[in-house]
Order: C-alpha cells, then sequence, then structure tokens
C-alpha cells in the first residue's frame, strides 16, 4: 500500500483523501436523518474517489520525478485544485448556490481562513462539519508541508533559523537528499503527524464535551483549534455552552499554534531544548502580556473616570475575554471569547479591531498551522533592532547568546526582513486590487489583511461594520481567495517555485 | 628525593633547575635529543630521550624508585597518560600534571584527576594560574607585589608610602594600639635599598617600601591606614579573548561587585567563542593596537587595561598606548623573561609572566610537605613561609611571645582551623595549627630547624 501510494502523484493522493473525507459528513448526514445531504456527500465522495482512482492509475506509470521542488509544485498545485473538488459536495448539498461561493467557502476552509460566505443557519450541521474537516485536513496538510516539504528547502521559517539563501538545502542536505526519497520523507512524516494531529483534535473535542459543548460544534470548535482556521459550526464558541472553562481548554491548545516546539514530534534530530526557552512563546507571551496589560487598563480608566469601576467581576471577565481573544488572533484562529464584549459594556468604549489585525500579521509559530509574518520573523527582526542599538554603542561587538542567535538576528532577519517586506507588498497589492474592483478602502485592507493572514474572522471585528463575504462581488472574492493561498503559501515559497526556472536560462 | 620531570620547555627546565639547585636527583625526559642533552649539560639532572607515556622510557628514567613524577609536556593527554602510567606500573606516589584544556577542568567532573582514576594528585592549569594572577593584581591596584596565603584567607600585601600616609613617623607599637581590630601587621620595611623586619619600636617613613600580612576582609582597611584610595576597579579592559582573557573575564563577572569588564580579540571565531562563554562582557572584534577600537571599549576612562594577547610586543604596546590614552592602570602578560626590565621605562604597572607562574605554583605544590607555601619577597632577600605546625616542634603548644624567634622573623599570622588569627603575645600556638613566618633569607634554616620540616620534609 505504502509503495503504491508513493508511486501516484502527491496531488492525486490528496484528492483521493479529501473524497475519503467526504464521507464522514455522509455518515454524520446518515446518523441524524438527513437522507438528502447524506446522499450528496455520498455520491460526491465516490466520484473524487473513483477520480482519483482513475489518474492515479494513468499516472503512476509515469517515471517519478520525486524531487522535493516537485512537491512544493503540487503542494501548490493542491490549493489551485482542491478546493474545486471539495466545493463538489457543497454544490450537491447547499441549495440554491453557485460555484463561486462553494469554491471560495472550501479555498477559505482549506486554506484555514476560515471566512464564510454563508450565514451559519444556512448550512446543515452535516456541512458545517464539512467545512471544518476542509479545515481540518488543511491544518495536517500545513503542518505536513512544513516538516516534510518546506523544511527541507530551506522555507517556511527555517530559512530565519538556518539564514542560508531560501528555496536551497545544505550540501550536506543534498546528499542526504540523494540518499533518502523525499516522497519516502513525506510519507514518514505524514505518519508521524497525523496519529498525534489527530489524538490531540481528539482530546479537545472530548475536554469540550465534558465541559458542555453539544458533540458535532464540539468537534467542530477543536478542528477549528488545532487547525487554526477558526471555524465554527451553527453555533459560535460564545454560544456553545462550554463558557469560561471551555476557552481556557481552548487557549492552552493555542500553544500548539505559537511554537512547533509543542508539538512531540516534528522536530526528528533535533535536541528538545526547555519549552519555557522557546522564543517563539516567549514573544508570544510577552506580545499578550503588554497587549493585555494596555487593552484592559484603557478600558479600566475610562470605568474609573466614569466611576464604573467598582464592579471586579466584569473587570475580571473582560481582561479574559482580551486575553483569550487576542490570542486567538495571535494564533491566527480567530475564535471570539465570550467576554470580548464585556469590556466595551464595562467601560462603555469599544476595542479596536485594528489591534486583532496587527496581533493577526504578527502570526503564529513557524511550522505551525497559523498564518500571518509567524513569531519567529518577528524575533528575528526584533533581536536584529537590539543588536543593532549595540552596535551603535560599540560598533566592533560580538552579539551575546551563542551563535544560532547571532544568525538569527544577522543573516536571519535579513530574510526575514525580505519575507517582511513582500508581506508588506502583498498586502499592498491585495488592497490595490480590491479597490480597484470597487471596495471601499477600510473594508479591502481588513479584507486584505484576513486573507492573507487567513484568519477569516477578522472581517467581522477589523470594521465597525462586519464584512458580509456572501455579499462581495466574484472578482473581489477571487482576488481575496488569491491572497488567502499566497498567505498561505507564504510568498517566499511561491517565489522558490516560480523564479529559478524561468530566469536562468 | 627522586623526581622524574617529563618535558623540558621552559616550565620543565625551570622546574628542574629549582628542584637540581635544592639537592634532588631529576631525571628529564624528553623526546628533543638536544634539548635533553642541553640540560644534563648545564644543570645537575639526568636525561632520558623518549615518548614520556611510554612505561619503557619511565622504566628508564629510573621510575621504579622514583618518589615524584611532574608531566608538563606540551600535550594534556599525554600528561595524563603518563601520570596514569606511573600510578599503574610504577606506583609513583606524587604525580603532578599540567592541564591546559579547561574542559578536564569543569567542576562538574571534578573527580575524574582522582587517584583511583586518572590518578593525578596535583592538576597545574597555566591559564587559569595566570587568570588568578592577573585577578590578584587588579584587586591591589595600589600595592606592588601581593600574594595570598592560608588558601585565600590572607594576603600579603607590599605597599609603597607617601608623604600622604597618615601614619608615618609613629612606631609601630603604637599603631597597634590605635587600630587594635585591624588583623594586619607590618613584617617587613625597605629602606633604602635595604629589607628588614621591623622591630615595635620602628617608625615609618615616607618613600619606605613595607610587606604588610592582613586577613583578607582587611585588606581595603589596610590599604587606607597606609595612605592609599582603595579605588574599586569599575572599568576593566581586557585585550586577548583567549584562555586567559575569559578566564579572566568569568572571574569578574562572577564578582559581586559589578565590574564592568569588555574584552578585544583580533580572531572572529576566539571572539565569538569569548562572546558565547560570557553574560554581560561586551566582546569587540578587531585589533588591540587598533587606537579606534581602544576607545570604543572606552579605554580613556577604564582602571586597568590586561594586555594578555600571546604575542608579549602587541601585550607590551597596547599597555603602553592604553596609558597614553588615560588608563589608570596597566598589566602586560610577558612570556619572554628578558624582557621584563622594560617594564619601568614602558611605565607598565605589573607584568605577568604565565612560565613563572606556573613554576612557582608547581613548586609549592612540592613543598607540600608541611611547609605549604613559600613566597620569595624582592631579590630572594627574604622568604614569607606557611607552614603547619608539628607536634615535634619547638613552636607547638608555646605562647607567641615565649619562642625565640631569630631577629629577621616575624609571625604573619596564625590559622587555627579556618579562622586567621592576628599574631599577639599570648596567642598559644599548637600543633596543627598553620602559621605564616616572614624570615629574611639568613635566617631561613633557623625557621626550617624550628618548624622541624627537615625531618618530615617529605
Amino acid at each position: 500500500m505504502r509503495t503504491r501510494l508513493a508511486e501516484v502523484p502527491l496531488l492525486v493522493v490528496l484528492l483521493g483523501f479529501s473524497g475519503a473525507l467526504a464521507l464522514v459528513p455522509a455518515a454524520h448526514a446518515v446518523a441524524v436523518n438527513e437522507t438528502r445531504i447524506a446522499r450528496g456527500f455520498l455520491y460526491s465522495a465516490l466520484i473524487l474517489i473513483l477520480v482519483a482512482v482513475m489518474l492515479g492509475i494513468a499516472t503512476s506509470s509515469r517515471p517519478r520525478s520525486g524531487s522535493t521542488r516537485s512537491h512544493l509544485a503540487a503542494l501548490v498545485g493542491a490549493y489551485a485544485i482542491l478546493p474545486l473538488a471539495m466545493a463538489l459536495p457543497m454544490l450537491e448539498t447547499v441549495r440554491d448556490t453557485r460555484l463561486a461561493n462553494a469554491w471560495f467557502e472550501m479555498v477559505s476552509a482549506f486554506t484555514l481562513t476560515g471566512a464564510t460566505a454563508y450565514p451559519a443557519e444556512r448550512l446543515a450541521p452535516s456541512i458545517h462539519l464539512w467545512r471544518a474537516l476542509v479545515g481540518w485536513f488543511g491544518g495536517f496538510v500545513t503542518l505536513l508541508a512544513a516538516t516534510a516539504i518546506l523544511a527541507p528547502m530551506n522555507l517556511g521559517g527555517a530559512e530565519v533559523a538556518t539564514g542560508r539563501v531560501p528555496g536551497r538545502g545544505t550540501a550536506a542536505a543534498a546528499l542526504i537528499g540523494r540518499a533518502e526519497d523525499p516522497t519516502d520523507r513525506l510519507i514518514r512524516s505524514a505518519l508521524r503527524i497525523l496519529p498525534i494531529y489527530a489524538g490531540l483534535t481528539l482530546l479537545l473535542w472530548v475536554g469540550l464535551l465534558i465541559l458542555g459543548e453539544q458533540g458535532i460544534t464540539a468537534l467542530i470548535h477543536a478542528m477549528g483549534t488545532l487547525s487554526t482556521s477558526g471555524i465554527s459550526g451553527p453555533t459560535p464558541l460564545s454560544r456553545a455552552g462550554a463558557a469560561l472553562p471551555g476557552e481556557m481548554l481552548i487557549f492552552a491548545f493555542f500553544l500548539f499554534a505559537v511554537t512547533r516546539r509543542a508539538w512531540p514530534v516534528l522536530l526528528p534530530g533535533r535536541p528538545r531544548s526547555a519549552l519555557v526557552a522557546d522564543p517563539e512563546l516567549r514573544l508570544a507571551s510577552l506580545i499578550l502580556v503588554v497587549l493585555t496589560a494596555l487593552l484592559f487598563l484603557r478600558h479600566f480608566f475610562i470605568a474609573e473616570a466614569a466611576g464604573l469601576a467598582g464592579d471586579l467581576f466584569d473587570g475580571l471577565a473582560s481582561l479574559w475575554g482580551i486575553l483569550f481573544t487576542a490570542a486567538s488572533f495571535l494564533t491566527t484562529t480567530g475564535y471570539v471569547s465570550t467576554h470580548w464584549l464585556t469590556a466595551g459594556a464595562w467601560s462603555g468604549v469599544g476595542t479596536s479591531g485594528m489591534v486583532l489585525m496587527g496581533l493577526a500579521i504578527f502570526g503564529g509559530g513557524t511550522a505551525t498551522a497559523a498564518g500571518g509574518v509567524k513569531l519567529l520573523r518577528v524575533y528575528a527582526l526584533l533581536r536584529h533592532g537590539e543588536r543593532e542599538l549595540e552596535r551603535v554603542i560599540h560598533p566592533s561587538s560580538i552579539g551575546q547568546g551563542g551563535a544560532e542567535r547571532r544568525r538569527l538576528a544577522g543573516e536571519g532577519a535579513q530574510i526575514a526582513w525580505v519575507f517582511f517586506m513582500l508581506f508588506g507588498i502583498s498586502i499592498a497589492a491585495t488592497v490595490a486590487a480590491l479597490s480597484l474592483l470597487g471596495t471601499d478602502f477600510e473594508s479591502a485592507l481588513v479584507l486584505a489583511i484576513a486573507s492573507l493572514t487567513n484568519t477569516g474572522p477578522l472581517a467581522d471585528l477589523g470594521t465597525a461594520q462586519p464584512i458580509a463575504f456572501g455579499a462581495l462581488s466574484d472578482p473581489v472574492k477571487a482576488v481575496s481567495c488569491l491572497a488567502m493561498v499566497v498567505g498561505r503559501l507564504e510568498m517566499l515559497a511561491l517565489l522558490v517555485l516560480i523564479l529559478p526556472s524561468g530566469r536562468r536560462s | 628525593m627522586k623526581v622524574i620531570i617529563c618535558g623540558a620547555g621552559q616550565v620543565g627546565w625551570q622546574i628542574a633547575r629549582h628542584l637540581a639547585g635544592e639537592r634532588n636527583d631529576v631525571t628529564l625526559v624528553d623526546m628533543n635529543p638536544d634539548l635533553v642533552r642541553r640540560a644534563t649539560e648545564t644543570l645537575d639532572v639526568q636525561g632520558v630521550v623518549g615518548f614520556a607515556s611510554h612505561p619503557d622510557v619511565l622504566e628508564k628514567a629510573g621510575a621504579r624508585d622514583a618518589d615524584m613524577l611532574i608531566a608538563a609536556t606540551h600535550s594534556d593527554e599525554v600528561n595524563m597518560v603518563t601520570c596514569q602510567v606511573a600510578q599503574s606500573a610504577f606506583n609513583i606516589t606524587r604525580k603532578i600534571a599540567r592541564i591546559r584544556a579547561q574542559n578536564y577542568l569543569a567542576a562538574e567532573y571534578g573527580d575524574l584527576m582522582n587517584h583511583d582514576r586518572l590518578a593525578i594528585d596535583v592538576v597545574i592549569s597555566p591559564e587559569r594560574e595566570v587568570a588568578e594572577a592577573a585577578l590578584q593584581r587588579l584587586a591591589a591596584p595600589a600595592t606592588f607585589d601581593t600574594e595570598s596565603f592560608m588558601g585565600g584567607r590572607a594576603q600579603l600585601l607590599g605597599i609603597q608610602l607617601t608623604e600622604d600616609c597618615p601614619v608615618l613617623n609613629a612606631p609601630l607599637r603604637q599603631l597597634n594600639e590605635l587600630f587594635s581590630t585591624l588583623r594586619a601587621i607590618v613584617v617587613g620595611i625597605r629602606r633604602d635599598g635595604r629589607l628588614f623586619a621591623p622591630d615595635p619600636g620602628d617608625q615609618l617613613y615616607a618613600e619606605d617600601q613595607i610587606y604588610v600580612f592582613t586577613h583578607i576582609q582587611d585588606v581595603n582597611r589596610a590599604l587606607e591606614i597606609f595612605g592609599k584610595k582603595t579605588k574599586k576597579q569599575e572599568r576593566v579592559v581586557i585585550v586577548g579573548g583567549g584562555n586567559v582573557g575569559l578566564a579572566v573575564a568569568r572571574a569578574l563577572e562572577a564578582r559581586t561587585d559589578r565590574v564592568r569588564a569588555k574584552i578585544i580579540e583580533k580572531d572572529r571565531t576566539t571572539a565569538e567563542r569569548a562572546a558565547d562563554g560570557l553574560e554581560r562582557t561586551i566582546v569587540l572584534n578587531g585589533d588591540g593596537m587598533d587606537m579606534d577600537l581602544l576607545m570604543e571599549a572606552a579605554v580613556d576612562r577604564a582602571d586597568a587595561i590586561l594586555a594578555v594577547t600571546d604575542d608579549d610586543k602587541t601585550n607590551l604596546l597596547v599597555s603602553v598606548r592604553a596609558k597614553q590614552a588615560g588608563c589608570q592602570m596597566t598589566i602586560a602578560l610577558v612570556n619572554d623573561p628578558t624582557l621584563a626590565p622594560l617594564m619601568a621605562p614602558l611605565d607598565i604597572d605589573a607584568y605577568i609572566n604565565p612560565r613563572a607562574t606556573t613554576v612557582s605554583s608547581i613548586l609549592r605544590h612540592i613543598r607540600h610537605g608541611r611547609v605549604r607555601a613559600v613566597y620569595s619577597i624582592g631579590d630572594a632577600e627574604a622568604e614569607m613561609i606557611e607552614a603547619q605546625v608539628l607536634s615535634t616542634s619547638p613552636l607547638a603548644g608555646r605562647l607567641v611571645r615565649d619562642i625565640e624567634f631569630p631577629e629577621g622573623v616575624l609571625v604573619g599570622a596564625v590559622l587555627k582551623g579556618d579562622r586567621v588569627l592576628k599574631p599577639t603575645g599570648d596567642l598559644r600556638v599548637e600543633a596543627g595549627d598553620v602559621i605564616a613566618l616572614f624570615a629574611m633569607a639568613n635566617d631561613v634554616p633557623e625557621v626550617e630547624r624550628l618548624l622541624q620540616v627537615s625531618i618530615d620534609f617529605f
């Protein structure tokens, strides 16, 4: 089975798996007696599997290219094609919908953005489950790609740590690469990641069930948290029933989107340093603590001035609301705490969504399912800044903290800076494209950042008026879908894939 | 006593010279026949040509009936194996090895050198000794000579008196009454180039050089009483980030009073290693002779500069340059002993000779018996001897005032248990105490008789 799978192109395998996944909502629909929906999912699943098998047979005789670069190409292809395939069950089951909406929905779920074109009550629970499943599958693909495709090519955050040119491995890695087949590595990584990813999701699901969420809602929230898609089922997190303890549990699981070191197995062969010393975790904690304190104090002083500060419970609840929501947007998940609005209600002024946009741009940890610029790059830039200040005083001094940190603050920061600029340019380009298509500036900005950082719920909180994705015109949807894919794959990886072949001749 | 010395480099050579001069039976082992021949021609030693750790070579050197082996070859590993062979094949009781690499000496592997492991009784680390010497120099900037005794609990200070010393023209007896809590005693005075042990009635004059033996906690107070400002060493610049510089910087970082040290190191890799080994110290990468870099290290405002690169000339020139820029004190590491006379004309405050430091620390360990430390004062005019009082000694059980010390001998301090006591007339010296004696060179044999060391010397 394993050798057979290895002979089939990655894209076809992924297509087959997404078909097989559609059997899950089919089973759910059968269980809740939604025959029409069950039939829709079952037929789509069979069609997709059949197509995948036929494609597999047709392509298996092809000589295997098997390079990491071809895997990268397959990954890009997956983001282009799979959402179309995944839209098939949506078209079959959702009444009165168009391909554009279904496709948008699937791109948004698969890129872990979690923006939705449909009002929650329009979709049946099984269809919500399908969205969450696609997001969950997208999270798995992201983790797998980061470990087995991007890291060996010195991409996806690895370039900041190594400080070398992105897109190439070391000479040593090239030697090993010849000895070890990238496809083998891909399969091995997949088999190592899947049990832990699934296990953690199960753990969170059970935890949420115990704390009082309903079956399918809890599963959707568990999937949404682990994959950072932030997809909510029929009921949003704030009304799902688990209340504060549930939020605390989810908060704990945000850890897996903050640092890759929290994952038990994603780092083969690297010495496991203490999690507490992880720069990404430290930076995330610092950002969260400072930001929460600032926002809370702002509310506190306004409430104090108005003579409303007496209510201790409201104060604590709003503190938690700010902390949870900030963490949720920092990891680009996008769940909103029940108590997010408590702070506003308490002091009478709302909290600006701008702050959340900033957090989403910071993003989570490298090689996790989170999006954004990634904490490691921000950390490298911070260290670089600190180092430059040191050099103003002592121009010939040597940076402290070991060779790794010096590299991070030197060459690593340079590449991080390149990425940061690319990210900035992407934002500018997306905003420009959206504005050209007639969106007003504020919405365009929020849409661009929500798409590029893969944080769909920003559209609800970023501006004063929530942006309804369903009401957007098709070209706008297309642009924001493109931005989502660019944000997910990271511009650097796309450039590495596109540039050399065209430019070298 | 029969001693085998492995390695006829500068250190081995110096030790051989000292030990042969003390009428020991010394055998020198080295791979280089020329060195061995030169040694046997100039010194009263025997020579064996061969690889030090080979058992047959050691046997030829007389390992069967040797009392001590000193392994001072260039290689740490050869030194270790030599000691191991000496232990296992020939059962030599005392083995001293020079070990350079700090990794072998790390505290967590402290028992590595144990008798039943690598079988080394005493490890001499040149870098560590030099770093210690440098630190001692830094600690007492106002002194011209300093040495620690009694395991670091007491210190001998050499102080140059000037007009602003507040206790000039007062008899020493009166000083004793004035500062009754000060645990310090003047053990020697050099006046007009002549060193003598003072009587209680002697007075101090400007331009005198005095030697004071003091409790380590009273060093600063003693310096103040003799008119030396104990300015804290706050900014120290170290040129050279090798083992010595790193060890000094580490020791400075470990001190509780915040000393701000900066290291200048030319080699990028060495500089990075130094930066990684330190926390607060700023490491600058560049040539120590570069004035811009020296100014970047704020050498003009520095309290001391320590030039410890491996090049003598660089060390001397950097020191001169720093002094010119306004640095208060300069200390240079000088390997070539013939450069020593240059220190005064170059206005370098102190110099450290690593080989001399290593030799003296090896010698100190050789004299381990009952005499625990000997420090030669001035041009071998007098010695400071630290020794344990034996029960057979005529000192044991008697009051200090009742002991008939020769005229040129003074008691510096008495160590009972781990307390350092100032000698007073009614202090009773008991067997097992450690006594520190200042003795004029002529009186040393009499002191040895008093200590009864000649019987139990080894």
